[in-house]
């Protein structure tokens, strides 16, 4: 192994359950801090959970949410929504969070997710909770009933690659724009089983909004995590959500990695990634002008406060392009609410949006504002692979918010530049 | 037990072949026959197109995207046992693992292999090698936790006998 005494290995060291060092590239057994579920990949794993004992090892470290299904559309998710609710209630679990919004924003959102803990999730891109300095990372669901009956995992040591964000972020960026443009770097599999860690040394920082959107993505480069070095942005977002400063954050000393990257944002243009993979990512100019019947703005990458301020930003007295659908989908309830306080969803729905409750929306052709075979949406979430949000031959674009809320008022990819 | 070979004709896939394309998230249910149906139906439904004896050779990166367990659980559903691919993405690794199924990682194998040519696995040499040509190439081992899941066909019934030793 190339990298060693890494901040991921740190966190690993503290939680490992037996007392030698795990063998290289073996698995190895870790405690728990956290785990996390939602109403569909905690419903696939109920039957197999009560056969094997039925009893999760600790209550208050696991949340449950149901956003995928939020609320069932249909028959058949109305019934998975039903098992997933059952057996919250036969479990008696500390915490549930029930159509408030998108579980990896919830997750974040939570208390008990602070620096230095190890938590596994039954979704992909659970390994958002990386910018909160946790190693967070997302599993099946066999692997997710295993950690909820025992509050143990087996997990292989990964090798680690160091980013450092410098320069000066230009008011048009958002993390989205720095993830694309990192993920096009690294290509599709450029990370493939490695943890990130990223060093924010930026002028003006990377706000935690736009932190959340990196680590969230860091798995479509085919990363086990992405983990912020926590600092003054992390603490002041700690505070305001008032978790307890208590966790064991070590950071690490003399840390060695298999590859270091310095990327300076001071001129990085507005990002694109034309389908079929999150990594084929352009300078917006590239794909300027492209038709799009859809710009969903949300998801657990793109529908925070900051992502809806800047699109009510742009949007203020405008309206999306005629036959231009804009759907809206806040991450969250409290953000929902904070951005109602703020006036922005106001100015969103006068722009002609329709907003939808937090929850998944139409990514993963999951719920409303899925598209038409051969249409085209622009979105903030967080992949395009051929048919996520539609029928055959139906593209995703994936954006930053302003990218997103500039491309709705002209009905085609646009350079949110022109309206700063 | 482990085991120790596999046979089969090997049916070509490309690099970064997605979960979405695997098993569509349409195809996500609680019931075992809607489950089943979904493998490769998000792409031109490559599964119709193979034989009961074809081994997978994926490119690189194969299963990324979603974690899903669907889509892994569609794999064992149609009895497939073995896959042979360049690299595996790590979700996707670990949840075909705990449903018993071999993955096999065998750098260059794309490179070497033709559609349909008849393959051997063997896990006792830790070599990929043509029933044709002659070739051989070494695969990754398999590392211990991965094996003794394997040797009980799926994380439940390792589960199941790890839980009954803590008692």
């Amino acid at each position: 192994m190339k990298s060693c005494n890494t901040y991921t290995h740190q966190i690993l060291r503290t939680h490992r359950t037996g007392e030698n060092p795990a063998a290289e590239g073996d698995y190895a057994e870790y405690s728990l801090d956290f785990i996390l579920g939602h109403d569909a990949t905690t419903a696939l794993l109920v039957d197999d959970f009560y056969r094997l004992g039925g009893k999760i090892w600790d209550r208050e470290k696991a949340l449950f949410t149901a956003d995928h299904f939020a609320p069932p559309a249909n028959e058949e998710r109305a019934n998975i929504l039903k098992k997933f609710l059952d057996f919250c209630r036969a479990q008696d679990v500390k915490n549930l969070e029930l159509f408030t919004g998108i579980c990896h924003q919830l997750l974040v959102e939570h208390p008990a997710i602070v620096p230095g803990k190890l938590v596994i999730g039954a979704d992909s891109h659970t390994v958002m909770a990386g910018a909160l300095g946790c190693l967070a990372t997302g599993m099946g669901s066999t692997d997710v009933l295993s950690g909820l009956l025992t509050g143990r995992i087996r997990l292989k040591v990964p090798e680690c690659f160091k980013i450092t964000f410098t320069g000066t972020k230009s008011p048009f960026i958002l993390g989205k724009d720095i993830i694309l443009k990192l993920l096009a770097d690294l290509e599709e599999d450029g990370a493939l089983y490695r943890s990130l860690e990223f060093v924010d040394r930026t002028e003006n920082s990377i706000s935690m909004d736009s932190r959340f959107s990196i680590s969230n993505m860091v798995v479509e480069g085919g990363a086990k995590a992405g983990i912020f070095f926590p600092d003054a942005i992390t603490q002041a977002y700690l505070e305001e959500k008032g978790a307890e400063n208590s966790a064991r954050v070590i950071l690490p000393d003399q840390p060695v990695y298999e590859r270091e990257i310095v990327l300076d944002i001071s001129g990085l243009a507005p990002q694109v990634a034309i389908p079929p993979h999150p990594s084929h990512a352009v300078a917006v100019w590239d794909v300027a002008g492209e038709h799009i019947d859809q710009v969903y703005i949300g998801s657990c990458t793109g529908g925070r406060v900051e992502d809806l301020r800047i699109a009510s930003e742009i949007l203020k007295g405008k309206k999306a392009a005629p036959y231009c659908r804009l759907v809206v989908i806040p991450s969250s309830n409290k953000i929902y609410l904070a951005a109602m306080e703020k006036g922005y969803i106001q100015t969103l729905v006068e722009a002609g949006a329709a907003v939808c409750n937090p929850s998944c929306g139409p990514c993963g052709k999951i719920d409303k504002g899925i598209i038409a075979e051969g249409e085209t949406c622009l979105a903030t979430s967080n992949r395009n692979f051929d048919g996520r949000m539609g029928g055959r031959g139906s593209r995703v674009f994936l954006s930053s918010t302003a990218t997103a809320a500039a491309s709705a008022i002209e009905g085609k990819i646009t350079d949110p530049r022109n309206y700063f | 037990m482990l085991t120790k070979t596999f046979t089969g004709s090997a049916f070509l896939l490309g690099d970064h072949v997605n979960t979405d394309i695997l098993h569509p998230p349409d195809y996500f249910s609680l019931k075992k026959e809607r489950i089943a149906t979904g493998l490769s139906k998000g792409a031109e439904d490559f599964f119709s197109r193979m034989a009961k004896d074809d081994i997978i050779v994926a490119g690189r990166n194969f299963g990324c995207g979603s974690s899903r367990e669907s889509s892994a659980r569609s794999f064992a559903y149609n009895g497939i046992r073995a896959i042979v691919a360049e690299s595996f993405a790590r979700i996707f690794f670990r949840n075909l693992t705990n449903q018993g199924i071999y993955l096999i990682t065998c750098p260059g194998i794309t490179k070497k292999v033709v559609q349909g040519e008849p393959i051997a696995i063997d896990l006792e040499k830790l070599e990929v090698r043509s029933g044709r040509q002659g070739w051989a190439l070494p695969c990754s081992p398999l590392p211990e936790y991965i094996k003794s899941v394997l040797e009980k066909g799926g994380l439940l019934k390792f589960l199941e006998e790890e839980l009954a030793e803590d008692i």
